[in-house]
């Protein structure tokens, strides 16, 4: 049965597969770095001692600094105008998911800190002008304004089914915050909320109970991925949905659909969609096979990325498409070797 | 088996040339089709009454004939027509065979006639039974009789339905079913019973125009009831489990013996505290009889769809996984959880896993019924003041001793728990006594926001400490302390829950709740470096359960994703049991977002990643993962 759905699969969609990536090379111990340009040029690590740092061009500056056991983490955007640093106090001894973080901004490859607000999963919108992120807390989405933190909205989730629900969100323009939300039957809809007219728009509800919907907004489109969270055997699919001329958001494209409940986890480059495919599944024991796959904008072309059996997560991190595996992190996409210091050449 | 595939396709059919399964089948099947059009069309309005059949013991059916209907009835249920001519009628009797139109109304025999002649007619369902099947099978009137409505109560009575106690005799006792003419009647009343949804819905869809048609079903979901009331729920599960599988004997005995968790507590072999939860939630009541705890527990089984968002009161992460799949993961399961907790009003996930230990290696006999989070903070905070103190249970009421001239804390639980010192109510009171001379025979009471109504007499006089309804969890709490309708502002509240679950530093190991758990209870421990380590765990010390920590986007990647280097949300687990299959295996994880009675099964490869992925942020390069027996 299983080799059939794969069959179909390959009927629907040309694979490709793809040979071993290589391991990303650094400088610093990996386990300290946080965010790492796709040059090298700037690497933000932490130090056992709290601190953040950003390492340069042969020098070091602290970034901020806070008490031991702090653990940060770090996002940034195609943009690269800005970064947001979320800081995780008492990393390891308090165990409260409902805990809000400290959340920063610092202007890209600089070192000079602002909180924004508290909460978790940050993300940049809009040419990095503006922030989301959620407090688990208060159950609110916030999108506030880089540049005039005064700006800022927030929406409280409706979800009552799910206490660890943590949205998606993320911004089109100005006036607009896209997120995600659960009802009350364990429904999730994409909703996008316009700031000036006060109102809701559902842009997508999922067609079963227990789907998990996944988005980025990239080149006046949503990318939406329609999986399950787990051991539902409802399928999966990618979408996409033009942001405009689009009344109602009733264009939906298909991209790319599957019997198999991928794990999705959907991350957006300029050129391709990338998601975590499940190859093959064992019922009996609830094992799942899982690839990076991309799909190209292009042409939607899929493509298998890996080759290593239980992917289970894939990041963009400036430009450089990330595949984290055990206690390794392998290139997908970018400059894999950064770990060499060469002097400039003349030209240069 | 064979002997039914002979009667399909008897061996004249078989052709010279074989092109190919597939196409052998389909031809055959269209042959056989046209072969008995032709003589139903010849014979379509020369229905006999078979007024001059000369013997009725040398009728038989036509083969084409036996062949159309063994091929529309289910297959399972043709299997038991192999016996001989009577296990046909049997069929035949109970409803079991169809032909192409459903209901058999007409049969084609071959028979004599009083002049000798060889003829083939149409007969009606009733003459054949009458002039034919009731001749040549006696017993088979008889059991039809038996049967009907009004024998049944009395035949069930005799008729056993023995619980096999080994492998050996569930095959036995199978056999004994095939073989017995009475199944194909035993199996009519399962059917018929199992029609009753389809049949309330088919009523509700039907126009009362289509009279005739309404009557039909109401007269059949009549007859539904009917049978439902005589037989009881474990008979008819049984019956379920033979007819479902009536070609299956290695599934009918798994049945038995490999039983659905939700089967064992119908069966009263497990606790319905594991359904508890759920069933309040389905049937939206505080209590339930033992009975409704039993049609509940056969409302899970049947729809594995169902427990996805019971969460009402267990407050943990949804979707759980899928009713069978709890099942599945219950029945391997070992952890002691005969109570209920509820991870998100906890409001600490170290706490919530490690009360879990507690409760699992020092069980309790009795739990509170109070406030769900009180079961898992009690068990912290308590053993937290056996060990060292109460230093890691950080929840305070402060007031200020003016005598001594400084701020007194007293350690409390936020909530009354039956039998606590560190109940809010008795750590209030105690405070009041120090401070505003409250006598020894006054007490205080927790309450909700919801409950308090200032104008009712009863809150006139008295104290109460009335706590938010919002927010509020086992570690943090608004409230306000009402004495005689006077707002006590003297007392404040601190909590700051910081612990280590493993070491983090080696100066302070001895301090980790791990440590300290072990050292108490006079526990072992060992490290699960792979999966030998679990297996063998498991297989040599019966208590023993594993406690990890690792990152949550590694563990749960449906639920929790990656967004940046390095990133990693520290999840405590449990893990109580695993599942192996072709040399992969998967273990039993309770993550301490999940709920108590409704275990995941985890793939080893998932839990490896997450254990790799916190040892590269561990201070000490931890690898979180120890048994515990």
């Amino acid at each position: 049965m299983q080799f059939i759905k794969y069959v179909l699969v390959s009927l629907l969609f040309t694979i490709q597969v793809t040979a071993k990536l290589p391991e990303l090379q650094t400088k610093q111990a990996l386990n300290n770095i946080r965010f790492l340009t796709h040059d090298g040029k700037f690497t933000y690590y932490q130090q056992h001692n709290g601190e953040l740092q950003l390492s340069t061009n042969y020098s070091n500056s602290s970034v901020m600094k806070s008490q031991k056991g702090t653990s940060y983490n770090i996002f940034g955007s195609s943009t690269r105008k800005s970064l947001i640093v979320e800081v995780r106090k008492s990393f390891h001894r308090n165990l409260n998911f409902f805990k809000p973080n400290d959340i920063y901004k610092i202007k890209f490859g600089e070192i000079s800190p602002t909180k924004i607000g508290v909460g978790t999963a940050p993300k940049l919108s809009i040419n990095d002008t503006w922030v989301t992120y959620f407090n688990p807390l208060t159950q609110e989405v916030t999108a506030k304004n880089i540049l005039d933190l005064k700006k800022s909205h927030s929406i409280k989730l409706k979800n009552k089914i799910n206490p660890y629900f943590i949205p998606q969100s993320a911004m089109a323009t100005q006036d607009t915050l896209f997120y995600t939300d659960i009802n009350d039957k364990g429904y999730m809809a994409l909703i996008m909320y316009s700031f000036i007219e006060k109102k809701f728009t559902t842009v997508f509800k999922s067609n079963f109970p227990g789907m998990r919907l996944d988005f980025c907004i990239q080149d006046e489109k949503i990318i939406l991925g329609e999986f399950t969270f787990d051991s539902l055997n409802r399928g999966s699919t990618i979408s996409s949905i033009p942001l405009y001329d689009n009344s109602n958001f009733k264009k939906i494209n298909t991209m790319y659909t599957s019997e198999l409940d991928d794990i999705g986890n959907l991350t957006c480059s300029k050129e391709n969609v990338y998601f975590i495919k499940t190859i093959d599944y064992n019922q009996k024991i609830n094992v799942k096979k899982t690839e990076v796959a991309k799909i190209s904008f292009k042409d939607n072309k899929l493509k298998i990325v890996t080759d290593l059996n239980y992917v289970t997560n894939v990041i963009n991190m400036d430009g450089t498409i990330l595949v984290p595996f055990r206690n390794k992190y392998y290139v997908a996409k970018g400059q894999s070797v950064l770990n060499k210091d060469q002097l400039k050449s003349e030209k240069e | 088996m064979v002997s039914a595939l002979y009667f399909i396709f008897p061996k004249n059919a078989f052709s010279n040339e074989t092109p190919g399964l597939y196409q052998t089948l389909e031809t055959l099947i269209e042959v056989q089709d046209k072969s008995f059009a032709k003589k139903m069309k010849k014979l379509r309005n020369k229905i006999s009454n078979l007024n001059n059949l000369k013997d009725p013991m040398t009728v038989e059916l036509d083969p084409d004939f036996i062949n159309h209907i063994l091929f529309y009835s289910p297959s399972r249920y043709s299997s038991l027509a192999h016996k001989d001519r009577c296990s046909l009628y049997d069929l035949v009797l109970s409803g079991h065979l169809k032909d192409k139109e459903g209901q058999l109304r007409r049969f084609l025999i071959k028979y004599q006639t009083r002049k000798g002649k060889i003829k083939t007619s149409l007969v009606s369902k009733s003459t054949f039974l009458q002039k034919v099947a009731f001749k040549q099978c006696p017993q088979s009137q008889k059991f039809q009789k038996y049967f009907n409505m009004r024998n049944l109560k009395k035949t069930l009575k005799t008729i056993t339905l023995e619980v096999p106690t080994s492998y050996d005799q569930c095959y036995k006792v199978y056999n004994e079913f095939v073989n017995d003419y009475k199944t194909p009647y035993l199996c009519q009343i399962y059917e018929q019973i199992k029609k009753v949804p389809a049949l309330k819905i088919a009523i509700r869809n039907t126009p009362r125009s289509n009279f005739k048609l309404a009557t039909k079903l109401k007269r059949s979901l009549s007859l539904s009831n009917d049978y439902k009331r005589v037989l009881n729920i474990k008979s008819y599960d049984y019956l379920k489990n033979l007819c479902d599988n009536i070609e299956k004997p290695k599934k009918f005995c798994h049945d038995f013996f490999e039983l659905s968790f939700w089967k064992k507590i119908i069966k009263g072999e497990k606790s319905s505290i594991y359904i508890k939860n759920m069933c309040l939630e389905i049937y939206k009541r505080k209590s339930l009889t033992p009975r409704q705890f039993q049609k509940c527990a056969r409302e899970l089984s049947r729809d594995p769809g169902r427990c996805h968002y019971l969460n009402k009161f267990d407050r943990g992460l949804t979707p759980k996984p899928s009713c069978s799949n709890i099942s599945k993961a219950l029945n391997l399961s070992r952890l002691v959880s005969n109570y209920n907790d509820c991870p998100s009003k906890t409001g600490n996930e170290g706490i919530l896993n490690i009360a879990r230990v507690i409760n699992h290696i020092s069980p309790k006999k009795k739990f509170s019924d109070n406030l769900c989070q009180l079961e898992s903070t009690k068990a912290f905070a308590q053993f937290s003041h056996e060990v060292n103190d109460g230093r890691d249970w950080n929840v305070h009421l402060c007031y200020e001793d003016k005598l001594n001239q400084k701020e007194v804390c007293l350690p409390t639980l936020l909530g009354e728990y039956p039998g606590s010192d560190l109940s809010m109510n008795l750590v209030v009171a105690k405070i009041l006594r120090r401070t505003k001379g409250f006598g020894n025979e006054q007490k205080c009471s927790v309450i909700s926001n919801k409950e308090y109504r200032p104008t009712l007499l009863e809150y006139k006089s008295g104290c109460y400490i009335i706590q938010s309804d919002k927010n509020c969890s086992g570690t943090n709490c608004k409230f306000k302390i009402m004495n005689d309708e006077l707002e006590i502002k003297h007392i404040t509240f601190k909590s700051d829950v910081l612990f280590t679950y493993f070491p983090v530093e080696y100066t302070k190991q001895n301090s980790s709740q791990f440590n300290l758990i072990q050292k108490h209870f006079k526990k072992k421990s060992r490290k699960m470096l792979n999966i030998s380590f679990v297996k063998t765990i498991f297989k040599q010390k019966p208590n023993a359960i594993i406690q990890g920590i690792g990152c949550r986007e590694d563990l749960l990647p449906t639920f929790f994703q990656k967004r940046s280097l390095n990133q990693c949300t520290p999840l405590p687990f449990i893990v109580d049991g695993y599942i192996e299959d072709k040399g992969t295996l998967s273990l039993v994880v309770r993550t301490a977002l999940d709920s108590l009675h409704a275990p995941r099964i985890v793939s080893w490869s998932y839990v490896y990643s997450a254990l790799k992925a916190y040892k590269d942020l561990h201070p000490m390069s931890l690898w979180g993962l120890y048994a515990i027996y």
